[in-house]
């Protein structure tokens, strides 16, 4: 099963418009910039994974695209529409799943075929639908504090493509995984969205997984994020760890990203650039 | 498994025959002068003498009537009270230190204020029980509601959830849990309140329930084994309304792993 390549023009789905977010640091007293100056393009059907270092502000990118932070400066297009506040044409698969622990998995899944007011019987059967689609049948009328953390992220995925999404983002959906569960679900992932072509931004800590699941790879500094690359990863799926292309690329990504790190973390002695206001005098750790 | 049922069952009953044995014995063996503390056969005995008329069952009809009509009217102003403060900041900002001061008061210290106003009999009762199981309902439910995940918000507002939507499909289940606890409270409160608003009601010498059956009968014959009684009832009644919440909330809490 190889990636099907791009036919003809690739329609915008995403535009991130010279995005810039401030947020005030109680700890240091000082406002300080989470994101500079990111403009990035997603097309439609096109898988983008985000990765830096911590703290370059990934998350909170993907929150603004979400919809539950506004971004001090700059703004997101879906469709051509400015972004303004979260919705179901662009759902989130949160890292700690956010299961609705009073519904059974069967409500969970209903939970947005409901707020979009289908009636019962259709809910029950599109729910049914993307309940096996991820490997659930049976497990309907669990609760959530019956599950495994591999089936609740299942879940989460499930009650998530129930809404049919424009948009699906996922904010390290595996880091609570196991590295065995993780690598399975991937392949999962793959599975699933590969009868969709759904247009996905997953945000990750891991490199070798951005590589793995990537059609676009979006790399941010150190706080403040800027984007330092943002590149097609044009291997063909499903990609074999061992292949020359896929290591070169993932050594590639980890040098860059630890350089990142090391002028960050050297760069912290008299960190103005980051800041904005504030005392001038930062105290060390 | 069948072996587990048993002594889930067996313990905690043997252990109150165990008591009532002793209990019985300690009196029966001239221990204990059994004017100080009635054994069990005397309490039984002065069941029976009170219900020979209809007298027994009537003060606890009464009084039964009473806490739950309290704690039904308290738990009911708590939640609603709660759930707005929960959602609406301002609200909440208003009505914190009212609150804060209020809950500090016990209800027995109205007691005085509360027969003045309603006068003698069950009102004043009502009242106590009512502003007892108040408080412990009211705070839990306004915490519970503040203090939802997050997470939970961002989720259901992700999957397209309205303001509305949100209230009651969201934010009222996640605290129920914290609701429960507060109704939990509340209905031991009930209880208690109860028999000391009644005693102290009783004092003046119009009244019914059990509250009041201790003390006329103490007054008027000081007849300990009566007092004894209306102890046990009490206990009694209380723990059986405590299950009976426990039951009843089981099935919109099944979903929590303690249960």
């Amino acid at each position: 099963m190889s990636a099907k390549p791009y036919n003809g023009r690739q329609k915008t789905k995403i535009q991130i418009q010279e995005i810039s977010h401030e947020y005030f640091d109680a700890s240091r007293k000082a406002t300080l910039y989470a994101l500079r100056d990111i403009n990035i393009t997603i097309d439609e059907g096109e898988f983008t994974c985000i990765i830096g270092p911590s703290g370059c502000g990934k998350t909170t990118l993907l929150n603004i695209v979400a919809g539950f932070i506004r971004p001090t400066k700059g703004k997101v297009l879906l469709d051509g529409k400015e972004i303004i506040k979260p919705g179901p044409d662009r759902v989130m698969v949160f890292q700690e799943h956010a299961l609705f622990p009073w519904l059974t998995v069967q409500g969970n899944v209903e939970f947005g075929l409901e707020m979009q007011g289908k009636p019962k019987e259709e809910r029950k059967r599109i729910a049914k639908v993307f309940i096996n689609m991820v490997g659930l049948g049976g497990f309907e009328d669990r609760y959530p504090f019956e599950l495994s953390g591999g089936m609740k992220q299942r879940l989460g995925l499930a009650r998530s493509l129930a809404v049919d999404p424009e948009v699906l983002l996922l904010d390290e959906p595996f880091a609570s995984l196991d590295a065995q569960a993780r690598r399975i679900m991937q392949d999962e992932l793959l599975g699933i969205l590969g009868q969709n072509r759904k247009t996905s931004i997953l945000v990750t800590h891991s490199i070798d997984e951005a590589v793995y699941l990537a059609d676009r790879l979006v790399l941010l500094s150190a706080r403040p994020g800027r984007v330092l690359a943002n590149e097609k990863i044009e291997l063909p799926k499903p990609r074999s760890r061992s292949d020359v292309n896929f290591v070169k690329t993932v050594e590639k990504y980890d040098s860059i990203i630890r350089m990142e790190v090391n002028r960050a973390e050297g760069r912290n002695v008299d960190n103005q650039s980051a800041y904005i206001g504030g005392s001038d005098r930062l105290s060390q750790p | 498994m069948m072996k587990e049922r048993i002594t889930e069952i067996m313990l905690p009953v043997t252990s109150v025959v165990l008591l009532l044995i002793v209990w019985q014995g300690v009196v029966s063996l001239h221990l204990i002068d059994p004017f100080f503390l009635p054994p069990p056969s005397s309490v039984v005995s002065a069941a029976i003498q009170l219900s020979s008329n209809g007298e027994l069952e009537r003060d606890i009809l009464i009084s039964t009537e009473r806490a739950l009509e309290g704690y039904a009217l308290g738990s009911t102003i708590g939640i609603v009270v709660g759930l707005a403060m929960g959602t609406f900041k301002t609200l909440a900002d208003i009505i914190e230190p009212i609150i804060e001061y209020f809950r500090q008061i016990p209800e027995v210290a109205w007691i005085p204020l509360a027969i003045l106003i309603f006068g003698l009999g069950g009102k004043a009762v009502l009242f106590i029980i009512t502003y007892g199981s108040l408080w412990p309902v009211l705070i839990n439910t306004y915490d519970g509601v503040k203090f939802v995940d997050p997470l939970y918000k961002r989720a259901a507002l992700s999957l397209g959830a309205d303001a509305l939507r949100m209230f009651y499909k969201v934010n009222l289940k996640a605290a129920l849990p914290r609701i429960y606890s507060g109704l939990w409270i509340s209905i031991g409160i009930a209880f208690r309140s109860l028999v000391v608003a009644e005693l102290a009601v009783a004092t003046t010498g119009v009244g019914s329930g059990i509250g009041y059956m201790m003390n006329f009968y103490y007054n008027q014959y000081v007849r300990t084994d009566v007092l004894l009684l209306g102890m046990v009832i009490l206990a009694l009644l209380g723990f059986i309304a405590q299950r009976g919440l426990s039951v009843a909330m089981k099935r919109l809490l099944k979903w929590l792993p303690q249960f």
